[in-house]
Order: C-alpha cells, then sequence, then structure tokens
C-alpha cells in the first residue's frame, strides 16, 4: 500500500512542477486564506460564519441602541439609514483593519515552509476580510429590507464606490498594523484607541457641516468621516458637499499602503522573527 | 542550486553583536549533498533557516533555483485545532500536489489511524513528529533539508524512517546538519565547517569531519 502511494507519488526530478513564481504565490494564498477560514474561529462551518456574524451584530446591535436613544435624525425620514449609513463604514473599516494587524502574529509559524512569505500571509487575511466585508455590507442590506427600511442609496453606484473605497482604507490600515504589531506589541492600543477616536469624530452621529467651521476644519483630517460622508452622499441629495473630499481619503489610503509596503519590504528580516 | 553571495548574519545579545556568517559566498550546486559541522552555537541551525529563507541576510543575496523541503520533521507548518487530513490538505495546496495521493501516502505512513480526523492538539508528541515526517516524505522535494532530525519515534518507526529516507535520497539532494559524524559520511558526499563566521568548504566529506574533529577537541 506505502508502495503504491509512493509510486503516485513520484521523486523523480523531472516530475517537479516549474510553476512561474506568480503561479507558486497564488497557490500560496489561497492555500493561507482557506485555512484562516477554517482556523480564525474553529473549524466548524459555525466557526467561519463568525467571521461575518460578529462584525454584523455589532452593526446591529449599535445602530438598534441609536435608534432607541434618538428617533429623530437631523437629515431624512429614517433613522436607520442615517445611522446605518454612518455605522457601516465604521464595521467595514474596524474589522479587517483589526483582524490582519493580528495576521502575521497568528501565523508566523508558517514562515518555516520555504514556499511561504510575510506578503503572502497578509494578502491571504486581506482576501478573507474582503470577502467578509462584501457579506457583511449584503446581509445588512438585506435585514434592514425585511424590516421594511428602504435601504437602497439614490446613487448605487455611488454607495459602492464608498463601501470600497472604504474596505481598501481598512485593507490599508491592516497592513501596516500587522508590519507594525508584529514588531511592536504596543501598536495595539495605538491602532484601536485611534479606531475609537476616528469613529467618534467620523459624523456617524451628526452631520459634521452642523458644526462651527474650526471642528469641522479639524475633523476633516479624519479620514472615516470622509467614508461616512461618501456613503451618505449616495442617500441624501447634495449631502457632503464642502466636507467630503473622495481624493483625500484614497490619497490617504494610498499613502498608509505605500507605507506598510516600504515597512515590510525593509525589515522582512525582523518581522520573520518571533519578537 | 543554492548561492550565497557575500551575505552577512549577525545577531544582537545584549548590545553584543554575534556574527553568525562574516560576509560568505558559497554555491551549493545541484545533484550533489552537503553535510554541515560546527561545535554548539556556530550558527549551523541559522545557516539552515537562511537556507530555507525562514530568515533573512543583514545583508548580501541568497538565490535559490530548486524545491527545498521544510526542515525534516518541523511541524510548525501544522495547526493545532485542524485535523491531520486538513493539515494535509493544507500544505498539499501550498505545494500544488494532489491532497489525495499525499494524504493516501501520510496515512500509510504515519500510522496514525483514526486520528487523522481527530484535531492536532489531541494527538500525542510521537503522532505530531510522526505526521510531520510524514508530511516531509509525501511532498516531492529537489532538496531536503535535515537539522538533526533523520528519524521520530520508537525504534521500528525510525527505521521505517530511515528506510524511506533513502529512496527520497536516490533522486533529491540533502542539506544536512548533524553532530553525528557517521551520518554525515553515510549521506553526504561534500562538507561545510561553520566556525567563527565562516563557512569551510571540503569537496571530500572526510576532510570536514576531520577539521570539525580538530575543531571540537
Amino acid at each position: 500500500m506505502l508502495q503504491h502511494a509512493f509510486a503516485r507519488i513520484g521523486t523523480a526530478r523531472h516530475l517537479l512542477d516549474r510553476d512561474s513564481p506568480l503561479m507558486i504565490q497564488s497557490r500560496v494564498i489561497q492555500a493561507i486564506a482557506l485555512r484562516d477560514l477554517r482556523t480564525r474561529f474553529g473549524r466548524t462551518f459555525a466557526g467561519t460564519a463568525i467571521i461575518v456574524i460578529w462584525p454584523l451584530c455589532h452593526l446591529l446591535l449599535l445602530i438598534s441602541i441609536w435608534i432607541l436613544a434618538r428617533n429623530v435624525v437631523p437629515i431624512g425620514t429614517d433613522p436607520a439609514v442615517f445611522f446605518g449609513t454612518g455605522l457601516l463604514p465604521y464595521i467595514l473599516y474596524f474589522y479587517p483593519a483589526r483582524m490582519i494587524m493580528f495576521a502575521l502574529t497568528q501565523n508566523r509559524t508558517l514562515l518555516g515552509l520555504p514556499a511561504v512569505k510575510t506578503s503572502d500571509i497578509i494578502i491571504a487575511r486581506c482576501i478573507v476580510d474582503l470577502i467578509a466585508s462584501f457579506w457583511v455590507a449584503s446581509i445588512f442590506l438585506l435585514i434592514l429590507f425585511a424590516f421594511g427600511v428602504n435601504a437602497l442609496p439614490h446613487r448605487p453606484a455611488e454607495a459602492m464606490m464608498a463601501i470600497l473605497a472604504t474596505i481598501y482604507f481598512a485593507l490599508a490600515v491592516g497592513w501596516l498594523g500587522a508590519v507594525l504589531y508584529a514588531m511592536i506589541k504596543a501598536w495595539i492600543a495605538v491602532q484601536i484607541g485611534g479606531s475609537i477616536i476616528m469613529y467618534v469624530c467620523a459624523g456617524v452621529f451628526f452631520i459634521p457641516t452642523a458644526l462651527p467651521e474650526k471642528v469641522r476644519n479639524a475633523l476633516w483630517f479624519n479620514p472615516l468621516i470622509h467614508s461616512v460622508e461618501w456613503l451618505r452622499s449616495a442617500y441624501y441629495d447634495g449631502y457632503g458637499e464642502g466636507m467630503l473630499s473622495k481624493s483625500y481619503f484614497l490619497w490617504v489610503s494610498t499613502v498608509i499602503l505605500f507605507i506598510a509596503l516600504t515597512i515590510e519590504r525593509g525589515m522582512r528580516g525582523r518581522l520573520m522573527i518571533q519578537h | 542550486m543554492i548561492k550565497f553571495d557575500n551575505v552577512l548574519k549577525f545577531y544582537r545579545i545584549h548590545r553584543h553583536r554575534k556574527v553568525v556568517l562574516n560576509h560568505v559566498s558559497i554555491s551549493l550546486q545541484p545533484g550533489a549533498s552537503y553535510g554541515v559541522l560546527g561545535v554548539n552555537g556556530a550558527g549551523k541551525s541559522t545557516f539552515m533557516r537562511l537556507i530555507a529563507g525562514a530568515e533573512l541576510p543583514n545583508s548580501g543575496r541568497i538565490q535559490r533555483t530548486v524545491r527545498l523541503s521544510w526542515p525534516i520533521g518541523f511541524s510548525g507548518g501544522l495547526h493545532h485545532t485542524l485535523t491531520g487530513r486538513e493539515n494535509v490538505k493544507f500544505l498539499a495546496r501550498v505545494y500544488g500536489e494532489d491532497h489525495r495521493h499525499i494524504l493516501d501516502f501520510v496515512e500509510d505512513f504515519a500510522e496514525i489511524g483514526p486520528y487523522i480526523d481527530a484535531p492536532v492538539r489531541t494527538y500525542s508528541s510521537g503522532m505530531v513528529a510522526r505526521l510531520a515526517f510524514g508530511l516531509s516524505m509525501a511532498i516531492r522535494f529537489e532538496c531536503y533539508l535535515i537539522d538533526e532530525v533523520l528519524a521520530v519515534g520508537d525504534a521500528r518507526f525510525q527505521t521505517r524512517c530511515r528506510a524511506e529516507f533513502n529512496k527520497r535520497k536516490q533522486h533529491a539532494d540533502i542539506i544536512m546538519i548533524s553532530h553525528d559524524t557517521s551520518a554525515i559520511r553515510q549521506y553526504c558526499e561534500h562538507g561545510i565547517v561553520l566556525a567563527d563566521g565562516n563557512l569551510h568548504y571540503f569537496h571530500d566529506v572526510d576532510d570536514a569531519i576531520e577539521l570539525y574533529k580538530r575543531i571540537n577537541m
């Protein structure tokens, strides 16, 4: 039996595949992503589902609390739409960025395999969280419909762009977090603390244009405020004028990603060693 | 081929700089097996990790044009919440192998029976070692890395490990670290002695063993 199995595996040099480096990398990333799905919260289907259910429950809980606390909203007629368009960007940023931050520290032993590189581990986690984010947004929309909320934006393409830009921002921050957290454990406090400050100042519960100019100018630098403004501009006509800067939001994400990639390349040797 | 080009590797330990490889250049050719010798702390395992790509040099370049194994018996690729079967599938995917063939081999070789469907965290250390060794043998490599461990388990299983490894040896190269000079002599034709941050290459492994014995006295 063993000989039979061995015969099928073969060992001759000429039998070894000669895939291109890109093919090998995509194969490795796919394998790590599938492993991540099964190991993050347990190897059952329920464990995999938690990747989507956890942020979704957080989102629904926050919306329920805010609807109960404030039934009158500053714009529109439906509190669920107002709070939903504010909280969805926060959830789509916070969860992927946080989970990607842990990617390297949770999977560092894989670097003992010659085929696996640090970037493969981070990209695999980005893919899993990208897919999870789409599920969260889609299921959230369906739940709103199920409760009779007209959650369809006036400009669907704009809403989709806002969601994609937010996920891009989350992946960039997550990548930076992954490389810094692998070297500096205190980074977790900076990223989580920074995320909470961004959330409070993102205009989730208020309209930034209603604030004094000095405060508004200071809040303008918060990338998450642009995410919220962008998504709401797809729902409310004229919303975001004078505040929303799509280019600023995309540039901040790109610069963060560039810094993350530069650190990852320059410090790869340190990232591979357990600190 | 594995080529070290002016490789510098050092560690900082309590403000002290410990140089493992001091601007070393060497080419390990395909079709040849190398035994690496050196006293404790000389940096043999670091040299192995550099070859495997598990660590990077501080400066210089390392090029690899062969499909390298992980150090035989290395179990870091196994996830303890996954079953043996799921771990086998994961590693087969990483190396682009047909997981059914790999699984057939590992199930037969590792002799862990129904435990193949149990999470690895429930395995005894011996079962983890057998699974890891079986995986090392199941996936095809052009060059096998051995850091001391050439066989695991009880005497009977160790005999099987050596027999299986000898089959791989017929078609693949070996880079072997060991204090066991008879094992080095058995599996390798060329020798490298690592001492004071320098690699001393010997075409004849017996010359390397001779130098190692003199250093070790």
